[in-house]
């Protein structure tokens, strides 16, 4: 044990002095830039803007921009609690929200539904989110999309 | 000079932050020699068996630790005679985890992410450890039992001692090493370094990470914070995982110890078998464990602490040491002073004991029993030292879990302090005072984080809707600390901030009037 003591000793001095004639060099150049998270072009910004975000991509699911629009539904639904907490809602109206989110991501992701199915349940899922928004009060600047 | 200075930042945090777990390993490694014995705690650890790496990985789980902390432990566990595998599976597994860090992992997004780590590390142990002892088989050493304290004060006075001369000893020496480590890292990258390197594309993030880390050193709460930090960015879980394994399970003060107690051969036997499964795991574990909600944000902030904190042409305009001054005191926890403040004290006293009694006085006089019968009072019961030695580290266990309601206080005490951060946050940022709001968010953020777990430790759950109104306060504070960095227009700042504030307003509404659980 002692060997080792005078050895770890002589080490820390080794590395420390390894350590000081780097201190001289210059220091280097910061490496990163911008730092912002960028959203989306779909992300609905709101939860006022979800419904409406929902309804017009319900419409194309049918269409050539299904593929599209069904992955970017996917991305509304995942993204509706966290647009519901950044409102008012009490937590019986914020469960409520996530469980339609939770709902519309199954019923899309569901291989048995077909497109005008999801699409029916998704325009009532929109239908839902409208009238809790409205019970909302309205905050200038805080609410419109 | 700006590299010396972050090498010297970086240091004093990581001494600062290791402080009270240091001083935890000394207290164990002395309660082990003075009371436990050696014959004892090789039968606690086990040696050289399947069983004893399990054993040593449970123990190492319990007790709290960090990497520079089981150093003085691991010495001791050398002494008791105990086989080399089962000492690397005990010096991996306790820095892992404490009651702290495991609260804070199991409140965040992905609580089955942190068991599914715990659960890994018990593979790496009984992989690496089994492995090597059957590479080096009879690495157990004969135990020689030391004569033990007599019962009574002298018993405790031996601990203090023993704690004092280790303070100043090869260990201080490994210490210093391992903190040199940190210094070396910031020295090597440069600010933001780490930022972009770490995404979930990134097929070689775990190997960037194990090069990271071996050298890097992270209290268990730091890296919870950075593993909570890379599950909601998106980062790789691979990288997460060799995070956890080797930045908070070993540093360069370790290796240094390992180097010197068992020679090259066997020191590079166990990183590669350790640097090998670590990686298996991680590359087995990437996609599974993979959140599916992650936001993939591109960069993060989780690994800025192991770089440089000043780049070139970015001197503080106070200079570097009131800089540096002023970090250290925003940063801090009381905690960590007062575990570096009793460090303090043992290595003053280590010093004095070294320099006036070389030749050990005070411990043969500390081993002298008395001759004449004290008088022991009809009630006073003498307690065998083995049993008194779990007691303590019962006691140990027992003081970290009561930290946890120190540490995390009720919510309505968190709410207080996190509103008094976030008004000198937002006020700074509104009025363009930078530097002021980039030193309270950090405080915000923490604030935020000990609101959540303090509210699970007291009601056993936090509501999907807490969670939220939690989360989004902490995506706000980032928005406004990347405003911030990114020099953006004051109204752009203006309106993270804003936004940032009501984001806080929603956070205190949901903890003060919906039910938590």
């Amino acid at each position: 044990m002692s060997r080792c003591r005078n050895w770890s000793w002589t080490l820390l001095a080794a590395l420390a002095g390894t350590l000081l004639p780097a201190c001289s060099r210059p220091a280097p150049t910061t490496i990163g830039g911008d730092h912002a998270h960028q959203r989306p072009s779909h992300h609905p910004g709101t939860l006022a803007g979800a419904g409406p975000a929902i309804r017009s991509r319900t419409e194309r699911l049918a269409g050539t921009e299904a593929a599209a629009a069904r992955n970017e539904l996917a991305d509304i639904l995942r993204w509706l609690p966290q647009l519901a907490a950044d409102t008012e809602l009490n937590r019986a109206a914020w469960d409520e929200v996530a469980a339609l989110a939770a709902r519309g991501s199954a019923r899309l992701g569901d291989p048995g539904a077909t497109a005008a199915e999801v699409a029916a349940d998704l325009a009532a899922t929109a239908d839902r989110l409208a009238a809790i928004v409205a019970t909302l009060p309205a905050a200038p600047g805080a609410e419109e999309p | 000079m700006a590299l010396l200075w972050s090498i010297v930042l970086r240091m004093i945090q990581a001494l600062l932050q290791g402080a009270p777990f240091i001083l935890t390993g000394l207290c164990i490694a002395a309660v082990l020699d003075k009371l436990l014995g050696r014959v004892h705690t090789r039968r606690l650890f086990g040696s050289n068996s399947l069983s004893s790496l399990v054993q040593s990985w449970l123990i190492g789980m319990i007790l709290p630790g960090c990497s520079l902390g089981v150093i003085p432990v691991c010495r001791q566990l050398r002494a008791s005679g105990i086989a080399v595998g089962t000492i690397f599976a005990f010096a991996l597994s306790s820095p892992l985890f404490d009651p702290l860090s495991i609260l804070y992992g199991l409140t965040l997004s992905k609580p089955l992410s942190i068991m599914a780590f715990a659960a890994c590390s018990l593979v790496v142990v009984m992989l690496s450890g089994g492995l090597f002892d059957r590479l080096f088989p009879g690495t157990e050493l004969p135990v020689v039992e030391p004569p033990a304290p007599p019962p009574g004060a002298k018993r405790m006075l031996a601990i203090a001692v023993a704690m004092a001369r280790e303070a100043v000893s090869g260990t201080a020496a490994l210490i210093g090493v391992g903190l040199l480590g940190v210094g070396i890292l910031a020295a090597l990258l440069p600010p933001g370094t780490l930022q972009n390197v770490l995404g979930h594309d990134n097929r070689a993030a775990p190997l960037v990470m194990t090069a990271v880390a071996l050298p890097a050193y992270a209290t268990p709460m730091t890296v919870m914070g950075q593993l909570g930090s890379m599950f909601q960015h998106g980062n790789s879980i691979g990288a997460a995982f060799v995070l956890l394994s080797f930045g908070a399970g070993m540093n360069l003060g370790l290796v240094a110890w390992m180097w010197l107690t068992y020679g090259w051969r066997k020191l590079a036997v166990w990183i590669v078998l350790m640097v090998a499964v670590v990686l298996a795991i991680s590359y087995g574990i990437e996609r599974p464990l993979y959140p599916a909600d992650a936001e993939d944000a591109g960069h993060t902030h989780a690994f800025d602490r192991f770089c440089a904190p000043y780049g070139a042409g970015a001197a503080p305009a106070g200079g570097f040491a009131a800089d540096i001054l002023h970090r250290i005191r925003m940063e801090t926890l009381p905690h960590e002073w007062i575990g570096a403040g009793l460090l303090g004290v043992l290595m003053l006293a280590g010093a004095a004991l070294r320099r006036c009694d070389p030749a050990g006085r005070v411990d043969a006089w500390l081993l002298h029993a008395p001759e004449k019968d004290t008088g022991v009072g009809r009630y006073d019961i003498v307690l065998p030292a083995p049993v008194l030695a779990l007691a303590c580290l019962g006691g140990i266990v027992a003081a970290s879990v009561v930290g946890c309601y120190a540490y995390y206080p009720p919510p309505e005490v968190a709410l207080e302090e996190l509103s008094a951060a976030n008004v000198e946050a937002v006020t700074s940022a509104i009025s363009g005072d930078t530097k002021r709001a980039a030193d309270w968010i950090p405080v915000c953020e923490g604030w935020n984080r000990r609101l959540v777990v303090g509210a699970y430790l007291r009601h056993s759950r936090v509501s999907d809707y807490h969670r939220a109104k939690s989360r989004l306060y902490q995506d706000r504070l980032e928005e406004l600390e990347h405003a911030l960095e990114d020099d953006d227009p004051a109204a752009e700042v203006s309106r993270h901030a804003l936004d940032a504030s009501r984001a806080f307003r929603y956070l205190g509404a949901a903890f003060r009037s919906e039910p938590l659980d």
